[in-house]
Order: C-alpha cells, then sequence, then structure tokens
C-alpha cells in the first residue's frame, strides 16, 4: 500500500504528525492508527528513526513513560509546520485532481 | 522465544545512545507487534535497516562533545580503512604486470611495450596511473600513521595501552626492514648452474630466506596493528580538534587515491571489453594479475573508493558538530 508505480507516496514523517494530531500517542499505538488511517504499516525500525529526528527537530516532544511505553505529542512549532507540509500537499492534489478532470471531460 | 532473542541481538546494533533513549520502547513496541501476529523477519529486517539509519545519520544524538568526536574517529577509521586494505590487492596487481611484460628488444625502449593494440596501452598507461597512485597512497598512509602516532602521544588523556599499541607498527616495519637488509647482505651473489638447478656459490641461501620470512612476518604483524590501533583510537582515543581536522584531509587525499586507482582499473578493462575478450587479451594486466578474478579485483576497488568517499563525507560532517561542541 506503501508504494505504487510513482514509488513511495507516504512520508512517513507527515504520517506520525498527522497521527499524532488526535492527541499524544505511544509506539505501538502510532503504527496502528496510522495504518488505519493510510494502510501503510510502520516497523519499529522506521517509526523510531522518524521520531528520532522530529524530535531533534523540535516538531514533537515526549511525555514521561508509562510502563516502558513513552507518549509522543506534537509541539506547536509542529502543528505549524504539518500545516504548512499539507497545505502544499492539498494544493498539489487540488490543481491535479482538477486538471485530471479537465482531460477526462 | 527464539523471536525475542533475536530482537535482543538486533537492538545490539543501535549505538549505545540510541540505546539508552529508545532502546526499552523499541523492545516492548517489537514484541507488541510480534504478539499481534506481525512477520518476526519483516520487524526485525526493519531493525535491522534501521540501527544502519541511526549509525550512519545521528538523528536525535545527544549534542556532546565527547560523543561527536567519536563520531568523527570512527568515520575517519572508515575512510582511512579501505586502503589499507586494498593495498595488497593493489601490490598483487602490479607483481603481475611486471612478470608479463617480455623483455626489452635492442632498439626499443626499455620501459613499455611497443608493438601492441591501442587496448594495450590504454592498458599499459593505466598501469603507470595505479603504480603512482599506489606509491601516493602509500606515503599518505605512513603520513596518517605519523601525524595520529604524534596526536596519540601529545593528548594527556590517552591511556598508556593505546600509546603503547601506536608504536607498535613503527616499530613492526623498523624490523622489518633491518631484517629485509640483512636478508640481501647475506644472500648468494653468484650461482652455479647445473642441470638447469642455481646453485649458490657465495653468501647464505637459508639464512636470507629466513631473514626476508622474518621480515614479511613482521610486516604484517605490523599491518594487523596498525589495523587494531584504528579500532583502538576510534573507540578509545583522544584527539584535539586540530588533530581530527587534520585527519580529515587525510580522509580526502585517501579517497582520492583511491578513486585513481579505481578509475584506472575500470579503464584498462573497458579497454580490453572493446577489444575482445577480456580473458584473453594480449598483455593483460588485468587478467593476468588476477586471473577470473579480475572483475572482483575491479569491484573492490570501485568499492573501496565508496566506502572511503563516504566515510570522509561522514567525517567532515561529524567534525562540523565537534567543532561547534568544542569546550572553548
Amino acid at each position: 500500500m506503501g508504494r505504487n508505480r510513482l514509488g513511495r507516496t507516504q512520508d512517513p514523517t507527515i504520517l506520525v504528525l498527522t497521527s499524532l494530531t488526535g492527541g499524544p500517542q505511544h509506539g505501538y499505538s502510532l503504527i496502528q492508527d496510522i495504518e488505519a488511517m493510510s494502510g501503510v504499516t510502520l516497523g519499529p525500525g522506521t517509526l523510531y528513526g522518524v521520531l528520532a529526528r522530529l524530535e531533534e527537530e523540535g516538531l514533537v516532544e515526549a511525555l514521561p513513560a508509562d510502563d516502558r511505553r513513552r507518549p509522543y505529542r506534537i509541539t506547536a512549532h509542529g502543528a505549524v509546520v504539518l500545516r504548512e507540509r499539507l497545505e502544499t500537499i492539498s494544493t498539489v492534489a487540488r490543481i491535479g485532481l482538477k486538471r485530471l478532470g479537465a482531460a477526462g471531460a | 522465544m527464539r523471536a525475542t532473542r533475536l530482537l535482543d541481538v538486533v537492538l545490539r546494533l543501535y549505538p549505545s545512545w540510541w540505546r539508552a533513549q529508545y532502546g526499552e520502547e523499541v523492545r516492548t513496541v517489537s514484541r507488541d507487534l510480534l504478539a499481534d501476529g506481525r512477520s518476526a523477519w519483516r520487524v526485525v529486517l526493519n531493525l535491522v535497516i534501521g540501527a544502519v539509519r541511526a549509525r550512519v545519520s545521528g538523528a536525535g544524538a545527544p549534542r556532546h562533545y565527547a560523543l561527536w568526536a567519536g563520531r568523527t574517529r570512527t568515520s575517519l577509521v572508515v575512510a582511512t580503512l579501505p586502503l589499507m586494505l586494498v593495498a595488497p590487492v593493489i601490490v598483487s596487481f602490479r607483481q603481475g604486470q611486471q612478470d608479463e611484460f617480455p623483455p626489452a628488444r635492442p632498439g626499443t625502449l626499455p620501459f613499455g611495450p611497443l608493438n601492441i593494440s591501442s587496448a594495450g596501452h590504454a592498458v599499459y598507461y593505466s598501469f603507470a596511473v595505479m603504480a603512482i597512485a599506489l606509491v601516493v597512497g602509500i606515503s599518505t598512509l605512513v603520513w596518517g600513521y605519523a601525524n595520529l602516532a604524534g596526536a596519540v602521544r601529545r593528548e594527556g588523556r590517552n591511556g598508556r595501552r593505546l600509546r603503547r599499541m601506536v608504536r607498535l607498527p613503527a616499530v613492526a616495519a623498523a624490523l622489518a626492514v633491518v631484517l629485509c637488509v640483512s636478508g640481501f647482505v647475506v644472500a648468494p651473489r653468484d650461482f652455479l648452474i647445473h642441470h638447469g638447478v642455481a646453485q649458490p656459490l657465495n653468501g647464505h641461501y637459508a639464512l636470507s630466506r629466513g631473514l626476508y620470512g622474518g621480515a614479511a612476518a613482521f610486516l604484517s604483524v605490523g599491518f594487523l596493528a596498525g589495523i587494531i590501533m584504528l579500532f583502538m583510537v576510534s573507540r578509545q582515543g583522544h584527539l584535539s580538534l586540530a588533530d581530527l581536522a587534520a585527519g580529515k584531509w587525510f580522509g580526502v587525499t585517501t579517497s582520492g587515491v583511491l578513486w585513481v586507482m579505481a578509475s584506472a582499473a575500470v579503464v584498462s578493462v573497458v579497454a580490453l571489453w572493446r577489444q575482445g575478450s577480456p580473458v584473453h587479451a594480449t598483455y593483460s594486466i588485468v587478467t593476468t594479475s588476477w586471473g577470473s578474478w579480475w572483475i572482483a579485483g575491479v569491484l573492490t576497488l570501485v568499492g573501496a573508493a565508496l566506502v572511503s568517499t563516504f566515510g570522509t563525507v561522514q567525517a567532515a560532517r561529524a567534525l562540523r558538530v565537534t567543532a561547534q561542541l568544542a569546550p572553548c
């Protein structure tokens, strides 16, 4: 599901940030939520690689651990960055769909 | 449970700072995924790829001077080691070439064959480039070793064991030179050919062979000691920022030399390929030196150049962060 003929279309960074907009989540629930949301199954190595990078960039932050499961939440800066990225994707998608519709008509 | 034990092994592939920060969580999430019926090999493979990425990118690594200085040292070892490892391969290349060229005839130049194909010429000049690169490469290794040994001795925080280890390659190389010269001095000069067998008339044949053997043994010990020393320096050595910066230029030179060698080898193979079957080509340096292993030899050189360049780029990046974190 993560790949099609155009290559990898789902950026794990966007998926993780989008999933965290619903509230703080720990690793396993992030994997399940992303799977339900987009059909993409992130492995633990990929997920924590992304979380490490996002934490370093200040886009997410870890909350105190609860039974060896540490929840993460999106920061205010992370929300701003995600909004910008999603708006770009949305604009591209809108234009693409419009043109496809015009070509089909 | 076998999969759980495998997870613990794979998690050890991650850097220690990463394990301290995320290790327990990843173990818990991976166990949850396995309990959920996910494929164990996919989880393990994903963790292995994640470990490689964590080591290469260093994303999320704490901004500690010691940690980033260690990353710089390790990257410099990655940049250096390929040249050390391929040097014996190149020496075998050279030996094959010397045996292959015909002796000079009256009226011809003593260097280089004249009546060979254009592919032969390309191979011949590629070899010349490779020989020069080899000399530059060995000089670079000696220069780098001398600098590193000095840097380790200058830094007071380095332990006695490391200081001693740093001396070992030089001591072994010096002993090898002494034995080699001694072997040359006692070697027979005059021979009597009797029924096609050369019999020495003077000198000490067996002793000289023994001395040459001893020299080769010391050279091998020095080589191994050099590799162990590099690993020790990368793991427990302390080097000043100036020495790390000098190491970066050593990495640049090393990867440059390897690219010259790899390009020369590729040119000679392409020239022979265009001429016809590389295995039967006349004066084929590559094929006569390495036989059917010629493709492995060329690929080894290209691979070594790639690894060395990767190490140099990583060292430059890590050095930039190290310089920002350096105590005033």
